[in-house]
């Protein structure tokens, strides 16, 4: 299906937003290069909480990227949340839906084009940025490839949301929305174990770790992350699985439904 | 051998019409022969767009059966040798016309080559090699109605569904475009076309199928339905003669010094006419059965059907 991924390629080079993606890359670059003399300010003016920075010294190359991946999944989700849409705008579908390929095979070369050029953008971005790191700081491992890999199951995670959301609404704006949603909601969801000892009710207690397992938890698969590129042991893998779980699930909801509407 | 073979086929959209659904189509009965040019007429909302969007899977099928090229609609490989012209299509901005073109080919599954030689052949065709590498986003509305032909033709279809193919083209492209029907016509495809300009339909159609709200009203070829064959214009130096025909025969409609016209029982009682004027040594020029446009057979036959529905 490579004119479904190229054709994506072409329309997101089209709209410009991959020199947004330059744009904070270089941002990043210049920062990275210029953070052996901010981390020299912070020890002179002594006004950052040493419990804090201790942590931030741990490992400061693997926090910087991993806080850089997270802003372009960002960027990378509510950049791309229109494009699934619009290509089932009125006008457009009959286009795409009058051609020998299945729905099926459409939606996911579509799905798949979008991760593998935002998530590629991402990746580039990751190594220049990591690149002016290690320069700055001297200090490199391949352990980093975990941030990397796990950016992408974020990223993928992200736009199952806002593809099945697309599909079934027809709406940018609903697909930006619901993205929003869900990360407040596996915000709130973190702290499942606190709200349920507030509340000190059973049923509810039961609906909101019910909840907690439903949801992607794509902030604790950034700990996972950074505890794997740290060279710690993982505490549990299955806010991972849970999350995955949740993205193939959606993205067969997106095609079910895309399968049974009409254009 | 048909190409297109519905039968029994409705669709209605859910929710509307107080929750009952819009018919658009109510158990409509039809097939399209291979090498046919087949004409869908009707007035807005009667299911002429639904119909073509129920043969490529666009839209489901509420009952009934339909097919294309021997398959379901709902088989992917139904569309592989079919070409399809939307109306009011909004074809992706961020491509030239020849990438437009290259993406169409790619979704086809050709390959590169034949791809290059097919763009060529058909940018040239529809007039549009000179703007090939402009972005479609920029185009007017008749230079994408051009290039949305040329995809349609991309695959060298056996079956093309045009929706309005001429909408928005100026009178020469009008011509041009029917000149590229006519020639696909004579490769032995079958066209499918969906026009609301009957002097176009009536122009290039073998037979027409005329849909009121969503109902099939009738199909016939363009010939039986332009054709008076009752009617007949004769073209006669009749002078100041009179000429008159008993009822049984049938009536003189309108009669002047150079001709008459006259509706009549039977069509045979023709020669009673002509049997008069010869014997009142009349000079017959011409005898010709009446004809009337498309237009004026659709307009009768969509008025008949709203005064027969209850």
């Amino acid at each position: 299906m490579r004119g479904v991924t190229r054709d994506c390629v072409v329309e997101i080079f089209d709209r410009k937003t991959v020199y947004l993606f330059a744009a904070v890359t270089l941002i990043a670059v210049v920062i990275a290069l210029l953070s052996p003399k901010m981390e020299m300010e912070f020890h002179a003016t002594g006004n950052v909480d040493m419990g804090s920075m201790g942590d931030f010294l741990t490992n400061p190359i693997t926090k910087a990227l991993s806080t850089y991946l997270k802003f372009m999944v960002f960027l990378a989700v509510m950049a791309s949340a229109g494009l699934v849409p619009n290509m089932l705008a009125k006008g457009r579908a009959d286009f795409y839906l009058s051609k020998p390929i299945s729905r099926t095979s459409l939606l996911l070369n579509k799905l798949v084009g979008i991760w593998l050029v935002y998530g590629g953008t991402i990746v580039l971005g990751g190594i220049l940025t990591y690149a002016a790191l290690v320069s700055a700081h001297g200090f490199f491992d391949w352990k980093i490839l975990y941030v990397f890999a796990l950016g992408l199951v974020s990223l993928f995670i992200w736009l199952s949301i806002t593809t099945t959301v697309g599909i079934a609404s027809g709406s940018t704006a609903m697909s930006i929305m619901s993205a929003f949603l869900v990360w407040v909601a596996q915000v709130i969801l973190y702290w499942h174990e606190q709200i349920k000892g507030f509340l000190e009710s059973k049923p509810v207690g039961y609906v909101v770790d019910g909840l907690y397992y439903i949801f992607p938890k794509t902030g604790e698969v950034s700990t996972i992350a950074n505890a794997c590129a740290y060279g710690k042991p993982v505490e549990s893998w299955m806010p991972l699985y849970s999350s995955l779980i949740f993205s193939v699930v959606l993205v067969s909801l997106a095609v079910i439904i895309f399968k049974r509407r009409n254009y | 051998m048909n190409v297109v073979d519905v039968h029994e086929l409705t669709k209605i959209y859910p929710g509307g019409v107080r929750k009952g659904g819009v018919v658009a189509l109510d158990s409509v009965t039809l097939a399209v022969e291979q090498g046919e040019v087949f004409g869908l007429l009707g007035p807005n909302g009667a299911g002429k767009t639904t119909f073509l969007k129920v043969l490529l899977g666009i839209t489901q099928i509420t009952s009934g059966s339909a097919g294309i090229a021997g398959f379901s609609p709902s088989d992917p490989r139904s569309r592989q040798k079919v070409g399809y012209l939307p109306e009011n299509h909004r074809f992706p901005g961020h491509l030239t016309g020849l990438g437009f073109l290259e993406l169409t080919g790619r979704l086809y599954g050709m390959s590169q080559a034949e791809i290059d030689d097919r763009t060529d052949y058909l940018l040239e065709l529809v007039g549009m090699d000179r703007w090939a590498n402009m972005k479609i986003k920029k185009y007017s509305k008749g230079m994408s109605q051009r290039i949305g032909l040329a995809q349609a033709l991309m695959c060298d279809p056996e079956i093309l569904l045009l929706d309005e193919p001429t909408d928005g083209v100026d009178p020469v492209g009008k011509i041009e475009i029917r000149q590229v029907l006519k020639k696909v016509r004579e490769e032995g495809k079958s066209i499918v076309l969906n026009s609301h300009l009957l002097s176009e339909v009536e122009a290039v159609a073998d037979r027409v199928a005329i849909l009121s709200r969503g109902k099939l009203i009738r199909v016939s070829s363009v010939e039986e339905l332009t054709s008076r064959a009752s009617q007949f214009e004769v073209e006669a130096d009749i002078g100041s003669n009179v000429i008159t025909i008993p009822p049984e025969v049938g009536k003189i409609i309108s009669i002047s010094s150079k001709g008459l016209i006259a509706e009549l029982t039977k069509e045979e009682n023709i020669n009673q006419i002509i049997d008069q004027l010869r014997m009142k040594r009349v000079s017959i020029r011409s005898v010709k059965p009446m004809k009337v446009s498309l237009e004026q057979s659709f307009i009768e036959t969509i008025t008949a059907s709203k005064e027969a529905a209850p």
